[in-house]
């Protein structure tokens, strides 16, 4: 199964993004300062799309996004 | 992705522009995507129809344009389309119904040469004598890590 980590999904490209992967029935890792503007693709993909909270310039939380998405998913395909 | 008009001589498109040369340049596998205007397209427009040459360069809604998430399926099928490979083109769209499957569309546009320094057709532009001598180095030392 493909994996893709998109950041800054919440809005915009992004956004567009993470909704063109999971439409294709891939699993997205999808990233936003405030996982509250994720619930949508939460919603709708549930089985596929996982929400994490990432400030893009924390390297200790992109750290730990990775660390959550691979123990979810498994190893990350695209990111 | 860099822009519909990067190869315009402005001052938004000038690292634009290097980077493009750099990717090229790296060895690695690639599709570039200029993009035009997100959003900006009728509710009939749907028709993914790329160009090559960046000939459309006034700077306007004119020179093309396209859904965001049309945008987004073009990027991310690039990244899994072997067709779509060592590829350069601006992304707009036409009227008409969007494709079912883009490996046709991917197909039919001409890669980049090997070694070349812009993409296939593209408008004149700018030399790379006329670069500083920092991104000519750059330049330079990407081509030779590979």
């Amino acid at each position: 199964m493909t994996t893709w980590l998109i950041t800054g999904a919440s809005s915009g490209l992004g956004a567009a993004l993470a909704r063109a992967v999971l439409h294709r029935g891939d699993n997205a890792v999808v990233t936003a300062r405030n996982t509250e503007h994720l619930h949508d693709l939460t919603t709708a993909y549930p089985d596929t799309a996982l929400a994490v909270p990432l400030e893009i310039g924390d390297h200790a939380q992109v750290v730990a996004a990775v660390d959550v998405a691979t123990s979810r998913f498994g190893a990350l395909t695209y990111w | 992705m860099t822009t519909i008009g990067v190869t315009a001589l402005r001052d938004s498109s000038t690292w634009k522009r290097r980077g493009e040369r750099l990717v090229r340049a790296s060895g690695n596998e690639y599709t570039i995507v200029r993009p035009g205007w997100f959003d900006m397209n009728d509710d009939d427009q749907l028709a993914i129809a790329p160009r090559q040459g960046d000939s459309h360069q006034t700077g306007t809604p004119a020179d093309g344009v396209i859904a965001r998430s049309q945008i987004a399926r073009v990027l991310v099928d690039s990244l899994t389309n072997p067709d779509a490979a060592h590829k350069t083109f601006e992304l707009v769209a036409a009227r008409g119904l969007e494709q079912d499957d883009l490996r046709p569309v991917f197909a039919a546009l001409p890669a980049d040469p090997d070694g070349a320094l812009d993409g296939p057709g593209d408008v004149a532009n700018l030399a790379l004598e006329d670069e500083p001598a920092s991104v000519r180095a750059d330049l330079d030392r990407t081509r030779t890590q590979h």
